[in-house]
């Protein structure tokens, strides 16, 4: 099998309609690889959210093709893309998207729950995940006694507690101080790298680009190599 | 550790104070649904326990009588037609007569006689505290109910009273004939309450048909509707019906009732909807993250249906409990309260029927969210 893992060709998404359109992304084609972290950077309203949802299989694009482990799947209907969510594909979100009432343990386990992981499995696949974050003392928290750093390593350890060969970042620094947003970033790399993982990160945050392996600038929804 | 996760039980106790709020709703709505119909059911049994009680298979009445409490005199020959009928294994005549009795102290109290043969016993009291049945023969002797201690004061087996300015003796006490008119009963020989009434001399108010064993009620009721063509007829249960009926509608208590009841549902339905809406907004991100994680709708459907049914037993049990508190404390002013195990089962399904219609204006709300929105910040 390739290395590419993901990719998008020819894709563009044009929002409205009725004489009304906005093109959030222009003809964007890119493939990302395993053991790779690959920055979509660019300013705000730019449409990095629009492609990292295209790719994350959230929102179908107006045209182009997105492929997954080699096949192509923009035409699959909704009912097909969870479990191909499910299977493929690990989020990290600017703002953590912990579930507040559950704790760290549970955040995690709920990403098992939804692959219909055994629960003697699941277990062990939760805490390697939150051995790997480091945040195995902090197990049974909640998401309230947490700092943001360790909220977002939740949201890590819940994207690769279920080994998902992709993981997507949006903004994953956004929201923490710059030490702890650099070490979450190296956290991202060291996935790829020692795991094989195809890591795909949005974000603004140009300090990024000394820590990953390839760097995507978007603006006004056009894409193109660094 | 729980596994799979239960999102729904740690979503609904983790936000205490409105899980609190919606049991407090589903309980008060539980509460007042099962006091009202049992409150209601016990009026009804009030209406008809003679009827209920009373060992005849027909009760034949004056013409357009509707009800056991206010049915007019005819003469008591008419019963020798009805004895005559084939099917008729006996007959007997029963009086119920307004009336007034003198209370201690001065004043006195509108009461409802019954006067009953006391050699059969038949339309007499079912269950004697002091005293016997038969006692009604001697010193136009009667019966009173417990329950009549209220308005008529305390009584005694030997105590003298004044029915229509004539001399009474107390010869029982009885339980459980109590009216919703909430008069008090009296029972005496058919006789007496002829001779302390005169206007109904020769004259009764129902003839009570027994039917030979294994007769056809229905064409036995039929035989004799056509016989007493200046009577009404009915079978036991239809008179238990119409005295019901009349009570329910024509009084406008059921109306009272069933609007109270309706309440009771409406604002459990109302509490719970906008509790379970509210907890669904704000779990909104949620549902729409979890939805990007690969949860399919029927998931999140789960999730707020649990949440509901969850709040539906909790919220049905706690208004239990209070219901039987309520209900002793009801029980012990002497009002009449049933609660049948089919009252319960019904508005246990009501309570959870409830909160999952409430659930699904939630559910609508969930499966509208757009994954994309998992990404704002």
């Amino acid at each position: 099998m390739s290395d590419e893992t993901l990719s998008v060709v020819g894709v563009a998404k044009i929002y409205g309609g009725d004489g009304l359109s906005v093109p959030a992304v222009r003809e964007a084609t890119f493939a990302c690889r395993s053991g790779t972290v690959t920055a979509i950077m660019g300013p705000s309203g730019s449409g990095k959210t629009t492609i990292l949802s295209i790719l994350g299989l959230l929102l179908k694009p107006t045209s182009g093709r997105v492929v997954l482990m080699g096949k192509d799947v923009t035409s699959l209907d909704e009912r097909e893309l969870p479990p191909l969510r499910r299977a493929s594909i690990g989020f990290i979100f600017q703002s953590f998207n912990l579930f507040s009432s559950l704790t760290v343990l549970e955040n995690v386990l709920v990403a098992l729950q939804l692959q219909k992981v055994a629960k003697a499995n699941a277990m062990g696949l939760a805490e390697a995940a939150l051995t790997r974050v480091d945040l195995v003392k902090r197990a049974n928290f909640y998401p309230r006694d947490l700092s943001g750093g360790e909220k977002q390593r939740v949201s890590i350890a819940r994207a690769i507690a279920s080994d998902a060969p992709i993981i997507l970042a949006d903004e994953p620094t956004a929201n923490l101080d710059s030490k702890t947003g650099l070490k979450i970033i190296d956290l991202l790399y060291n996935l790829a790298e020692e795991r094989r993982k195809t890591v795909v990160v949005v974000s603004h945050d140009l300090r990024l680009k000394e820590h990953v392996n390839r760097v995507l600038w978007m603006e006004d929804g056009v894409i193109h190599e660094d | 550790m729980a596994y799979p996760v239960p999102i729904a039980r740690k979503n609904l106790f983790h936000d205490r104070v409105r899980f609190i709020i919606t049991l407090v709703g589903i309980s008060f709505s539980v509460v007042l649904i099962l006091v009202q119909v049992g409150v209601y059911l016990g009026m009804m049994y009030n209406t008809s326990s003679i009827i209920e009680h009373t060992d005849a298979d027909i009760w034949i009445t004056a013409r357009n009588n509707r009800n056991f409490d206010f049915s007019m005199p005819f003469p008591e020959h008419r019963e020798n037609l009805a004895r005559a009928v084939p099917g008729a294994a006996r007959t007997k005549k029963l009086i119920l007569v307004w009336s007034l009795m003198k209370i201690k102290g001065g004043g006195s109290e509108n009461v409802e006689m019954v006067g009953f043969d006391p050699e059969s016993g038949i339309g007499g009291p079912w269950e004697m505290l002091q005293g016997a049945v038969g006692d009604v023969k001697f010193h136009r002797g009667v019966i009173v109910d417990e329950s009549s201690t209220g308005k008529l004061g305390a009584l005694a087996i030997g105590d003298y009273r004044e029915v229509v300015n004539k001399k009474v003796r107390v010869v029982g006490i009885c339980r459980g004939a109590r009216r919703i008119t909430t008069a008090p009963v009296l029972f005496t020989s058919y006789r007496t309450a002829q001779e302390l009434n005169p206007w109904i001399d020769r004259q009764t108010v129902f003839v009570l048909v027994k039917a030979v064993p294994g007769a056809d009620i229905a064409e036995l009721r039929g035989r004799l509707a056509r016989v007493m063509n200046l009577e009404d007829v009915y079978t036991r249960q239809q008179f238990i019906n119409a005295t019901r009926s009349y009570w329910t509608f024509s009084t406008g208590m059921g109306i009272a009732f069933g609007f109270t009841i309706l309440m009771g549902i409406v604002v459990g339905a109302v509490i719970v909807s906008q509790t379970i809406y509210s907890a669904t907004i704000e779990h909104l991100r949620e549902f729409g993250t979890l939805k990007a994680l690969g949860a399919e709708n029927r998931m999140i459907y789960g999730i707020i249906l649990q949440q509901a049914l969850i709040s539906g037993v909790l919220g049905f049990a706690i208004g239990l409990a209070i219901n039987f508190a309520v209900v002793r404390a009801y029980s012990s002013t002497g009002q009449a309260i049933i609660q049948p195990w089919q009252l319960f089962a019904a508005d246990f399904l009501i309570t959870q029927l409830t909160c999952v219609a409430a659930s699904l204006i939630s559910v609508r709300k969930a499966m509208q969210v757009d994954p994309m929105e998992v990404f704002r910040a």
